[in-house]
This record gives structure tokens, sequence and C-alpha cells, in this order.
């Protein structure tokens, strides 16, 4: 005869189980989506490989604060780069592995123990940025520009996120990088300018990525370096137009000639439109002005909103969104904004399939 | 209000990603012996027939940083900072 307790405490054990791997899977779910408490998670690996030393809980410790540190940038970067870039860094331990099971350029990183970490942050996010920028268009690129770009994003990673890790990857990955390739250090240059206005990560990676994507199959992908080239001039252009001052104006509309808004290229064309002011007559100038690039058949739309005008930029492209000539794409965030000061908002609009099919879209 | 509606769809759409992750492979220090043997490896690297994929230095088990399959090929790279970023 079974004694009555037994079901009774076999009934609690199975609630407390149930309860503890409720509990725990809402942790796991709270870690994935707020990566500000993956510090907590590294710091009690930390602790506890701190007490035991035992290598499972080293290569954890090691593991989750790799993941920890590249996951507080990623949450920034994630609304700044294109949509799908940026996923969260995990740390994938192989003890044994099978030549076929690697993919083509995939690779497997040493990580050595934790007196190491620096490096192994620094290799870590060197090697997450490789993997994560242009997905399906790396080949395409040219190395130099691509190399440039990685190093750009994850050099401005490192000095906002870990500046005592600045020095240590200007003397090893940019010194190397630039030593190796001088060309690399031009673009760094030329990258660097871009991004104190926002327009790095804003338009010019869209572009080239958007670029990358049409000159696949196509005799353009000769002249990729070319056309970087000039997207970048352009944008540089745009930016010296922007910081002239006429009189006592500098007001873009006074600075820039009207050809300098936009750049129409073989593969793509796209267009800026900067707001601010919203003293000034609201929101009508701006539709307008969208308008206008819809006429002339210009393809992409940057709107690119000022931070002290956030809130009236949020709406212009509310407002652009309703017209039936362009699609958005994407609203995302920029470092800089187009004045230089700290954050800001942009947005993608292409030109609708029906705007494209009324006036007959050429393909490249 | 239709920019309102997109950040609804976009915050949904873009929900998955938050859960996509972009894995690292990595192998620890002490695991690098195992690895090495399960590529059957282990004696190429020991008579230092594999070179660094950059500089050409004989890759050992003190030198070697990662291993990249490339043009579908096992190739090797060494702990020089130099070499590891030029990845």
């Amino acid at each position: 005869m079974i004694p009555t307790f037994i079901p009774i405490l076999a009934q609690n054990t199975l609630m407390v189980v149930g309860a503890i791997a409720l509990i725990l899977g809402l942790i796991k779910l709270l870690f994935e989506l707020i990566p500000q408490l993956g510090r907590l998670k590294s710091d009690f690996w930390r602790w506890i490989a701190g007490k035991w030393r035992g290598r499972k809980l080293i290569k954890n410790a090691i593991a989750s604060d790799i993941e920890t540190h590249v996951n507080e940038v990623v949450a920034d970067l994630q609304n700044e780069l294109p949509a799908g870039w940026i996923k969260r860094a995990s740390i994938k331990w192989i003890t044994e592995i099978k030549d076929l099971d690697l993919e083509e350029g995939e690779m497997i990183l040493r990580i050595r123990p934790l007196e190491n970490q620096d490096q192994n942050f620094l290799s870590g996010v060197y090697a997450f940025f490789t993997r994560a920028l242009f997905p399906k268009t790396k080949e395409v690129i040219p190395a130099n520009a691509r190399k440039a770009a990685v190093l750009r994003i994850a050099y401005r990673t490192i000095t906002e996120k870990k500046p005592f890790l600045k020095q240590s990857f200007e003397d090893s990955f940019l010194e190397t990088a630039v030593r190796d390739d001088p060309s690399v250090a031009t673009y760094l240059g030329r990258y660097d300018r871009l991004d104190k206005k926002g327009f790095f990560t804003g338009s010019f990676l869209r572009e080239i990525h958007e670029i990358a994507t049409r000159a696949r199959f196509h005799e353009l992908r000769g002249r990729m370096n070319q056309e970087i080239d000039e997207i970048l001039t352009h944008i540089e252009g745009f930016i010296t137009n922007l910081e002239r001052p006429i009189g006592d104006t500098r007001a873009p509309r006074a600075t820039i000639p009207p050809g300098g808004w936009y750049r129409v290229g073989p593969a793509t064309s796209y267009a800026f439109l900067l707001v601010a002011r919203p003293e000034h007559q609201g929101v009508r100038p701006y539709i307008n002005r969208a308008q206008e690039r819809s006429a002339q058949r210009i393809e992409r739309l940057y709107v690119m909103g000022a931070k002290e005008q956030e809130p009236f930029a949020r709406y212009v492209i509310s407002e652009i969104a309703k017209l039936p000539n362009y699609k958005l794409i994407e609203v995302f965030n920029v470092n800089k904004d187009y004045r230089g000061t700290q954050g800001g908002i942009g947005a993608l609009f292409v030109i609708s399939q029906t705007a494209r099919q009324n006036e007959g879209d050429p393909e490249i | 209000m239709k920019l309102f509606w997109y950040k609804i769809k976009n915050f949904f759409s873009k929900l998955p990603d938050r859960f996509k992750k972009t894995s690292i492979k990595a192998v620890y220090d002490s695991d690098l012996m195992n690895l090495v043997e399960s590529l059957g490896i282990k004696d190429s690297i020991e008579t230092g027939s594999y070179l660094c994929k950059f500089c050409a230095t004989p890759i050992t088990f003190e030198n070697l940083q990662a291993i990249q399959k490339d043009g579908g090929e096992l190739k090797f790279i060494c702990s020089r900072l130099e070499c590891f970023s030029k990845i």
C-alpha cells in the first residue's frame, strides 16, 4: 500500500520544479531582451569562477564577459545600422569539429584565459563586426573600404564603451591595417568626417550596401571602388557646404547648391532632406521638397532630423510616409546629427512601385 | 498615424531579431589540442607544416590564434595582432 503522503509529495515536487523552470526561463528571457542585465550575469560567472576556478566556470565567465560587452554596444547599434545587420553576439565554444562542419569564411577564434580578457575582448569585437557588417555583400565591396568601415565602427564603439582599450586598439588593429594598406587610412579619415555629421551609418553604409546588392551580378561590380569614392566625394561636398557660412547664415538652403542635395549614380539615386526649424512654415516645405525629389525620380530619400527638433522630424517623417510616391523603409538613429550634435534621427524612403510604374523604371 | 503603425509593425518585425544571434565560434585554450585532433591536423601542427596565412610563420600550439575556412581549405592565423587584424 502506498503511503498517502507520496502522491502529495510528488505533486508538490513537480510544482516546485515547474515553478523553478518557469522562473529560470523568465530570467533568461529578461537577459535576452535587456542586454544591460548581461553585466549581472557576467559578474556572477566571474565571481563563481574566481571562487572555484573550474575550467567550465572560467569558460562561462570569459564567454559571458565578452558577450555582455559586445552586446551592450550592439544594443545601441541595432537602431543605427541597417535593419538585420546587427544581432546579439554569442560565443559558441567548440571542443571538436569536422572540417566539413565549417562554412566557407567561418573562423574559430582561440580564447585565452581570463588574464588576457582585454585582448580577448578586442579580438571578439573585431571578429564580430567583421562578420556582421555587409551581410551577403562582403565579397562585392572592396576589401580596403569594407575593412575601414569595420575598423571605424569598432573604433568608435571601443572609444565610447571601453576608453581604456582605445590606445591598445589604435596600436594594434588600426596601426596594422594602415601599415598593411595605406588606402585604409584615407578611408578612415573620410569615414570619420561623415560619422561626425551622421552620414556614415545614416546614408553612406546603406547606400553602398544597396549598390553592392544590385551590382553583384553586374559589370558595376568591377567599379565598386570608383562608385564608393564618388559617393564619399558627394557627401563630403554636401558637408562642406553645410558647414560653410554665407553672410550671417548657415541655413542649408542658402549654402548648398540645388544640385548638391542629390546624386544620381549608375545603380542608385539618392537625395537628402534635412529637417529642423519647425517655426518656419511647418511641415509643408518638407513635403514639397520630397515631392520634388519624387518628380525628379530620385529613388532613395534620406530624411535627416536635427537632434534639437527630433519630435518635429518624426512628424515630418510621418507626413512624408503618407505620400503615395515614397515608401518608408526604415527609421533609424544616428550617432550624431547633421549639425554634429550627439543623437538624432533619420529615415529612408524609397520611391514606391506605383510611382516607378507610372514613370517607367529603368533597371540597371 | 502611419508612423505609429510603422513603429508597431517595426517593433514586432524586429522582435525575432532580438533573439537571433551572431555566433562567434571559439575554442578555449585548454580545448585546443582536442579541437586540432578532431580536425586531424595535430601531427601537422606538431611538425610545423602549416604556415600563417598572412606572415608565413610556422604555426605551433603556442602561436595558433584562429582557424579559418578559406577557399575550401583550412587556413591558420598566428597570434601576432598584425596577422589577426587582417582577417
